[in-house]
């Protein structure tokens, strides 16, 4: 009877001691994003200090008098414009070009066995080892050859060409795990590889795919040597390298830096909680299957 | 079957021409230029041997340099990594929310490197920055202080800052391949008595052997090759104390114009990536069936 008991209270004491472990651990990790987070919440709240709050002593983290002038002053800003409509047109076309050539790469490498195929698939990530300076002065050079140099389709090839190689890694990961009696089948019913394409594999990998537009978007949007290097004028200047500019050797306008950065980083921020799972899920398929 | 084979082939055409004329051109012009003296006026170039190199690698700031860029990588490494894995396995080791706070703890990597620059500069202002406050408090104040003009402390704050901006990244490669793991081993070993310390030695490391190979090789090719972070945040300030070889090929082809020796450079820095990772391969690679 007794020694029931105690083995009953053990089990409740370890029961205990598992729920307190894993509050803890959910504690911990909470507390973890929110410090890694810490520097956006700055971003935002500087954002909406008015200048003469800046040199408060001390510093305090709460603006005394929020204002959204800061916000109006940057959208004002014809630069400010033109760089934000540069960098959706460049993004979005660099997203088009990239899926539409990696995503039949990646059906290719992953369907088709042929002479060299694993060859061009480790060279393929090679190009991951090239630090992006090497491009620099060679891609100016290349652009200006065929008059391309300070335009926005020069842009989106180099964008491009820079994100195909993770691109297609991650899609033939995905592709490579749909199982063949599944297409064969529907070969069998006369499906196209187009068909294939579209019906099957891109609604099965649609985490993959979904991570791999992610991962396309980001980098586009954000590149800044490159986008540095090939414009020359606001014909061509992208977001990236207009907030640069905001940064001054002498004096800062710190709290318009600030509002630029959220409205810069306001896409990325709205869209990327929603596909995070996705991005998450696919990202692994390439990685660890590989 | 011919048929097939070709077939497989063709879809990965558009992508080869593109990545490899894009890419190619850049990579093998880069390999002209280092050994070349390019004629700034005419664009000719003219063979001259080793000559870049040994002015590269011969110049008194260079051991620096590469001492410099090893620490920033070595630190980075080091720290993305026994951050990314302390917090991969507490991701691992909850049952809800693992989506949520996965895509919260991505943040910093997913934003751009010109909007981390600016929120980190601000951040650490010596006079005016947000974190200048709650150091203060800590008696941490003195860290702060002109700490731009300081090699050490510039150096920490760089290292610093790109562990914050890449550690989640690991954290999520790291998590993909812990869930990987079947759970049958963990509860078999406790079974037999095993405690966490020898689970994790003998099930959880051997389980993630190959993302953690992975991710290493690519955590430190993003740091040998890294610029743009540096570039933004100190610019290689005090007095090239925090040049590390990105850097270095800059200044030397957009300050200096001496392309010659800025392509030499970069092909050091390539030469520095790929003899680390065969060394990696060659240390940690050694078991697994490739």
């Amino acid at each position: 009877m007794a020694g029931a008991t105690r083995v009953r209270s053990r089990a409740r004491a370890r029961q205990v001691t598992r729920h307190g472990r894993t509050a803890a651990i959910y504690a911990a990790l909470v507390s973890i994003c929110l410090l890694v987070n810490v520097p956006f919440i700055w971003m935002i709240l500087s954002a909406l200090k008015p200048v003469t709050e800046l040199h408060f002593d001390p510093i305090r983290w709460l603006p005394e008098s929020p204002t959204l002038i800061n916000y109006s002053n940057v959208l004002e800003n014809q630069d400010f414009i033109g760089a934000f409509g540069n960098s959706l047109i460049a993004t979005f076309g660099t997203v088009g070009l990239c899926l539409s050539l990696a995503i039949p790469a990646a059906y290719g490498f992953a369907r088709f066995r042929f002479p060299g195929r694993s060859k061009l698939m480790y060279s393929v990530l090679f190009v991951q080892f090239f630090p992006i300076i090497v491009f620099v002065v060679p891609f100016y050079l290349m652009y200006s050859r065929v008059g391309l140099v300070d335009t926005l389709q020069a842009l989106i090839i180099s964008h491009t060409v820079y994100a195909l190689p993770l691109s297609v890694w991650m899609l033939t990961g995905a592709f490579r795990s749909v199982p063949r009696e599944v297409e064969e089948a529907a070969e069998v019913d006369g499906a196209s590889t187009l068909d294939v394409l579209r019906v099957i594999i891109l609604p099965v990998c649609m985490p993959a795919v979904a991570a791999t537009t992610v991962y396309v978007w980001i980098q586009a949007w954000q590149e800044f040597l490159i986008s540095q290097t090939l414009s020359t004028s606001m014909q061509s200047r992208l977001l990236p390298v207009q907030i640069s500019f905001f940064m001054g050797t002498e004096s800062t306008d710190w709290s318009g830096l600030m509002a630029a950065s959220v409205i810069v980083s306001l896409p990325v921020l709205v869209l990327f909680p929603f596909l995070s799972r996705h991005f998450t899920a696919g990202l692994s398929a390439g990685a660890v299957k590989g | 079957m011919r048929r097939r084979r070709l077939l497989g082939f063709v879809y990965i055409v558009p992508a080869l021409l593109v990545a490899g004329g894009v890419i190619l051109f850049p990579i093998l012009y880069n390999a002209a230029l280092s050994l070349s003296a390019l004629n700034l006026r005419t664009g000719e170039l003219r063979f001259i041997g080793s000559g870049n190199f040994e002015a590269v690698v011969g110049s008194p700031h260079f051991p620096a340099v590469v001492y410099q860029t090893l620490t920033w990588s070595v630190g980075s490494v080091v720290l993305q990594l026994s951050a990314g894995l302390a917090v991969a396995l507490m991701l691992n080791s909850i049952r809800h929310g693992r989506g949520l706070l996965g895509g919260i703890l991505l943040m910093p990597w997913v934003s751009s490197f010109v909007v981390s620059a600016a929120i980190w500069r601000w951040l650490l202002h010596p006079e005016i920055g947000g974190l200048g406050e709650p150091m203060r408090a800590l008696g941490l104040g003195w860290l702060l202080s002109n700490w731009a003009a300081d090699p050490a402390r510039a150096m920490i704050a760089l290292i610093a800052i790109n562990t914050w901006k890449w550690f989640p990244f690991v954290a999520i490669m790291l998590l993909a391949a812990l869930q990987a793991i079947e759970k049958e081993l963990y509860e078999a070993a406790m079974i037999d008595g095993a405690g966490p310390v020898q689970r994790f030695r003998h099930i959880t490391i051997p389980g993630i052997r190959l993302a953690l190979l992975t991710t290493v090789i690519l955590a430190t090719t993003w740091a040998l090759n890294g610029f743009t972070l540096v570039w933004l945040i100190t610019g290689g300030a005090p007095a090239g104390a925090t040049d590390i070889m990105g850097i270095l090929v800059y200044k030397l082809g957009f300050v200096g114009f001496r392309f010659g020796q800025a392509a030499a450079a970069s092909v050091v820095m390539f030469a520095m990536v790929v003899l680390v990772t065969l060394i990696y391969l060659r240390v940690f690679g050694r078991e697994e069936a490739e």
